[in-house]
């Protein structure tokens, strides 16, 4: 019903005029009622997650992993840089995220632009089913480290839990190997 | 219909100042403010949560009524008492039109000392992090000696920011604000390096989506990673970005980034015919399509003007065409 909804504000909108950007109409917007306001509230309604942290530099991406409750990163962009899959032990995918290449650089806002690459770039993405999951899988597919593609086992046993400080006690992965392309 | 509240993240006690602007060719015949007021605490799955406050606020706290039926109506109401520490606040602001139709907006806000660590502090929410668009702030520590020292730059980057930008207005149900108690870093592009320090109880948290370092020392700003400096005053800037890190889109402009992408409605090929093949499915003209640079077409002229082929720094241009209809596509995916 939410997507029918969705998809008549959609045709709504491009019906105004083809060529302009559509009128503003607040969409999703639903009415809610002051008398029935929540007592009680969770402000993330968490799920157990597998936190994955990863370290990109020239000699390629080294993994580690977390057990943590939270969110699971969004799935919707299959389509960024970097696509970080977790499967489970039979090869299933059980989760597919995307990230923008965490090593590109470019400047903001349209005027005068620029890029660079950074040496090193830390980022984390999170998986739900931490229990399931045997493997992590990368694949670079553009920009630094560009053509890597790289599997990582993963013990859920072995997870210790997610901390703050970057050097806690994580499932170490092998050192990458030297990754192909750039 | 807008709503705002001031200061963001208040202090404990202190003054807290609700706003609302509406406008109904039917003229209004009443206006309420509603606020709820929970204590924050850690519940028995130690999960951040937070409860009904004893003897807190609870319901209806203004009404206004019109008996000349604005068509336009601009109010405010102070709770001078402001919300002690640990406070996790629920606003309500509801208008009542001479017809008897009503519409009211719902949203969520902390007040007072947090209680929770370094992880970040809600300051303008109305969901489950997992079905939303959420965004952290983070004070650049060359610029705020304390992450709350922020605050006042971000209530207009937020609501006369990103809030009048219609891509963001449209569904502004699905964004929320938070920012870090502990301060960052984003080094200048054209110093060398590319250091952006992002604290680790926003790079660790599982709900943020990406994080905006804000500054007010001038800098060639940069993105990494989804993450992305800006001077508060840079509201354009800032949505072009959550242009890339929300939503996926692409550089229309020579020299930024392109791909392409799978998912319905993009504004980047890599090739004429793919262009004018996309325009052609979604019934724009083929001949809209101009080169970028290289392969790189995008589907909609510059003459529309798309915030995403020029952002204007600290003006507000809009998501046209086929950049809002990738927005709309966004917000359903969240559902």
């Amino acid at each position: 019903m939410k997507r029918l909804i969705f998809v008549l504000v959609t045709l709504a909108l491009f019906g105004c005029n083809q060529n302009k950007q559509p009128q503003v109409t607040e969409i999703g917007a639903q009415p809610v009622d002051p008398q029935n306001v929540a007592k009680d509230r969770t402000l993330s309604k968490p799920v157990p997650i597998i936190a994955v942290r990863f370290e990109a530099t020239d000699a390629g991406y080294a993994m580690r992993a977390f057990r943590a409750s939270g969110t699971p990163t969004s799935k919707i962009d299959q389509n960024r840089d970097v696509v970080i899959k977790a499967l489970d032990g039979q090869g299933t995918v059980l989760g597919s995220v995307s990230i923008f290449n965490p090593r590109e650089v470019r400047t903001t806002g349209s005027k005068n632009p620029g890029s660079a690459t950074r040496p090193n770039a830390t980022f984390t993405v999170f998986f739900d089913q931490p229990d399931s999951i045997r493997n992590i899988e990368v694949n670079v597919v553009r920009g630094p480290n560009e053509g890597l593609r790289q599997s990582y086992p993963v013990n859920p046993r072995e997870l210790q839990p997610l901390t703050d400080t970057d050097k806690g006690q994580g499932n170490a992965s092998p050192s990458p190997t030297p990754s192909p392309g750039k | 219909m807008s709503t705002r509240y001031k200061p963001l993240h208040p202090a404990n006690n202190a003054a807290v100042e609700f706003a609302v602007k509406a406008h109904d060719t039917d003229g209004f015949a009443k206006a309420e403010l509603f606020v709820y007021e929970r204590e924050l605490y850690v519940d028995a799955n130690n999960f951040q949560a937070s409860r009904q406050r004893a003897g807190g606020t609870w319901g209806s706290v203004k009404v206004w009524t019109y008996n000349n039926a604005p068509d336009d109506i601009d109010e405010k109401h102070s709770i001078t008492g402001g919300f002690p520490a640990n406070s996790d606040i629920t606003y309500i602001m509801e208008v009542t039109d001479t017809k008897g139709q009503k519409k009211n907006e719902e949203w969520n806000f902390t007040a007072g000392d947090w209680p929770f660590g370094n992880a970040p502090i809600p300051i303008w929410g109305n969901g489950p992090p997992g079905n939303r668009i959420d965004v952290a702030f983070v004070a650049d520590n060359d610029s705020y000696n304390q992450a709350r020292d922020m605050l006042a730059d971000l209530e207009p980057l937020i609501f006369d920011g990103f809030h009048t930008n219609n891509g963001v207005k449209m569904g502004k149900r699905y964004w929320q604000f938070y920012y870090s108690p502990d301060r960052g870093h984003i080094t200048d592009f054209d110093s060398g390096t590319t250091t952006m320090n992002i604290p680790a109880g926003v790079s660790n948290s599982s709900i943020i989506d990406y994080a905006a370092v804000i500054h007010t020392t001038v800098k060639r700003d940069w993105a990494s990673g989804g993450n992305f400096g800006t001077e508060p005053t840079n509201r354009g800037t800032a949505v072009h970005e959550s242009g890339h890190a929300a939503f996926g889109l692409m550089d229309e402009y020579s020299g930024g980034g392109h791909s392409t992408s799978s998912d319905p409605y993009h504004n980047n090929y890599n090739t004429q015919g793919s262009c004018q093949s996309y325009n052609q499915t979604n019934g724009w003209p083929t001949a809209d399509c101009q080169n970028i640079e290289g392969s790189w077409w995008r589907p909609e002229p510059d003459t529309l003007a798309c915030i995403m082929v020029d952002d204007q720094d600290s003006a507000m241009p809009e998501f046209t065409r086929s950049c809002i209809a990738r927005v709309i596509w966004f917000y359903q995916e969240l559902e």
